[in-house]
């Protein structure tokens, strides 16, 4: 599925959000700055993962590069092209490749509309001029293809599990064969048994049909098996990027270090040991630089922190 | 051995609901000695919950209902006890955590009278004293500063600081048991590393025992003496926390460890083991072992009779397991297979 690509599939660059923060009179006051001068780009074929504890900007990032809230500044390219500078009919096109996937699959389902019709909505979007025989069997060989048994789609979304639900949305996610899927959270909802079968199927259908996401997780354990390389945010900002492997072995900032230090094993020993050593870990000062320094091939770091 | 502080005989817990009756505890029993941390793991529906809000009075009846069982808290049954004598149980000898701060706590009321009120109620302290406790007990849940954030609002303290604020609550009357309820579920895992620190020294300075409920087995292994895995309303597994992890006798218990990534990477590249399939659906819990249509090892006796909850043999002492199938001896005879 790999094609040498002449540019990254996504190209995010100085991505911007702020939002004004209004004084009691009206006027503006100050703005607070959700996310500020976030660079990454994603391969095709390649899941990035975005960690950081809330109210870093993980989802305002998510919806940013969808275009579902676009960004104050910054620009944010898909193969190439500027998505700010579509035009509205021009960016519904681009939808079709460009898919979301949340946290709460229960609240993304409408609950009036069974799941098969739910997911055959972009089709009939987008793919206009299909039978509805030939679209029914579409729908039937997502469902398939998600793990849910074809007969499902005429249930409606209180019928199903957590786990269900979630592989509904994904089938819905993928019904017009996107290139890019950002994922917010789509785990957190669920329980622990079910989170490993939802993981194993978009990491199949990310080898099946070429797929790169945007994996937004504060599960850290999830973060390192499931993707490729890892941006860590903090109060708006990328202190840290690199592949996951060098990520975890090798933390440089202090509040990645801080944070993977948190992180419960689920080994007593291991946890009697290091829990002593949590207290010692102080938060990172305010004061940390914000230029990210590339400190070893493809491992950036906030500057003064690496200096 | 003396009698325990908490002593759970076969508490059978409904609820009347639209598509028939739902089944959240079957049946379970167990007891807490003094001081003793126990966790409790179990997915969403295992009744983990469900159990102790029966038996701190704390669920809607109806449609809730207590079919069967006994609490003996410190020898006493806290189901036969009246509103009035269970709510000086609570808050007082029984301290309890929520999962959300916010909604646990009065927006409309400073933290220092939120704190003060168990103190006038179950220690009949007056005005001062009970402020000057207060003040302790927001230093002791280490909150800076707390002179000053005695007199702010919930709304004026971050997540972390509120469910230190819901922890001083508990322990105001020096309670002998404190229930936390997934009590660090919604904060960040620094917070939660935190709040976690700090229930383990203010154990080592209370002496009070614990029964902490969380989804999360790292949790688990980082603060419990005892660990008790729940499933469908009963009890699966129960045992010494090293013993365990280390040995884990049922299957579920199994497939929650298997289904975890590794943080220090051991599992890259591999395939997550999930468990397959969903939990039951509690209107009509399978007869038998409730996790024999999900487990690879059941046996036909699996599907007919539920297990009773044993002594796992060759284990630790205390390390109990429901189940038909010998997991040990399955386990050995995989890894020896070519």
């Amino acid at each position: 599925m790999t094609r040498a690509a002449p540019y990254p599939l996504l190209s995010v660059r100085n991505l911007s959000k702020h939002y004004p923060l209004r004084s009691w009179w009206g006027g503006t006051a100050s703005v607070f700055k959700a996310v500020h001068d976030v660079s990454f780009d994603i391969r095709p074929n390649e899941t990035l993962g975005l960690v950081g504890e809330s109210g870093s900007g993980k989802s305002t990032i998510g919806r940013a590069v969808t275009m579902l809230n676009p960004p104050t500044s910054g620009t944010v390219a898909f193969q190439g092209t500027d998505l700010a500078r579509l035009s509205a009919r021009e960016m519904r096109g681009m939808r079709r490749h460009i898919q979301m996937v949340f946290q709460d699959p229960y609240s993304a389902l409408n609950p009036r509309m069974n799941a098969g019709a739910y997911v055959m909505e972009p089709l009939l979007l987008h793919d206009t001029g299909r039978s509805r025989a030939e679209l029914r069997d579409e729908v039937a060989g997502l469902f398939e293809r998600v793990g849910l048994d074809p007969r499902f789609a005429r249930r409606y979304p209180h019928q199903f599990s957590g786990g269900q639900r979630q592989r509904i949305c994904i089938a819905r996610a993928i019904a017009l064969k996107p290139r890019f899927i950002v994922a917010d959270e789509p785990i957190a909802a669920l329980d622990v048994s079910i989170q490993a079968q939802v993981v194993n199927l978009l990491q199949d259908l990310q080898d099946e049909l070429g797929l790169s996401y945007l994996f937004i997780s504060h599960d850290l354990r999830m973060v390192r098996y499931l993707c490729h390389r890892v941006a860590v945010l903090w109060r708006g900002r990328i202190v840290e990027m690199a592949d996951s492997e060098t990520l975890y072995g090798d933390p440089r900032h202090p509040y990645t270090r801080r944070l993977l230090a948190a992180v419960p094993v689920p080994d007593p020993v291991v946890e009697r040991q290091r829990v002593s050593a949590i207290g010692l870990t102080a938060p990172p000062s305010s004061e940390t630089g914000h230029d990210l320094t590339e400190v070893a091939p493809g491992h950036w770091v906030a500057q003064s922190a690496a200096g | 051995m003396g009698v325990p502080l908490l002593d759970i005989r076969d508490l059978t817990v409904a609820f009347a609901s639209d598509g028939g009756t739902v089944h959240a505890v079957n049946g379970i029993s167990y007891a807490l000695s003094e001081g003793e941390t126990l966790g409790i793991v179990g997915e969403s529906g295992s009744g983990k919950s469900v159990h102790v809000l029966a038996m701190l009075g704390l669920i809607p009846m109806p449609p809730g209902r207590i079919e069967r069982g006994e609490v003996l808290f410190q020898g006493r049954d806290l189901l036969t006890l009246d509103d009035r004598a269970l709510r000086r149980v609570r808050g007082g000898e029984i301290g309890f955590v929520f999962q959300d701060p916010m909604s646990s706590l009065n927006p409309a009321m400073t933290v220092a009278a939120q704190i003060v009120e168990p103190l006038r109620i179950h220690l009949g302290l007056d005005g001062a004293a009970a402020r000057r406790r207060a003040l302790e007990l927001l230093d002791l849940v280490r909150i800076p500063d707390a002179a000053r954030r005695l007199d702010q609002y919930p709304h004026e303290f971050s997540g972390g600081q509120r469910q230190r604020v819901m922890i001083a609550i508990a322990i105001a009357c020096k309670p002998k048991l404190l229930i936390a309820d997934e009590a660090t579920t919604a904060l960040d895992v620094t917070i939660q590393a935190e709040i976690i620190g700090l229930v383990r020294e203010l154990k080592r300075e209370i002496g009070m025992a614990i029964v902490w409920i969380t989804h999360d087995l790292g949790v688990v292994a980082g603060i419990a003496d005892t660990v008790q895995v729940m499933y469908a309303g009963r009890i699966l597994e129960r045992g010494p926390v090293d013993d365990l992890f280390a040995d884990p006798r049922s299957a579920y218990t199994l497939g929650l460890l298997r289904s975890l990534p590794d943080l220090a990477g051991g599992t890259k590249g591999r395939r997550l083991q999930p468990i397959e399939g969903a939990p039951p659906d509690m209107r009509d819990p399978p007869v038998g072992d409730p996790f024999a249509p999900r487990n690879r090892y059941a046996t036909e006796r699996c599907f007919r009779e539920a297990p009773p909850l044993a002594q796992a043999p060759g284990a630790a002492p205390g390390h109990l397991v429901a189940a038909w199938y010998d997991l040990r001896g399955l386990l050995a005879r995989e890894r020896a297979a070519p």
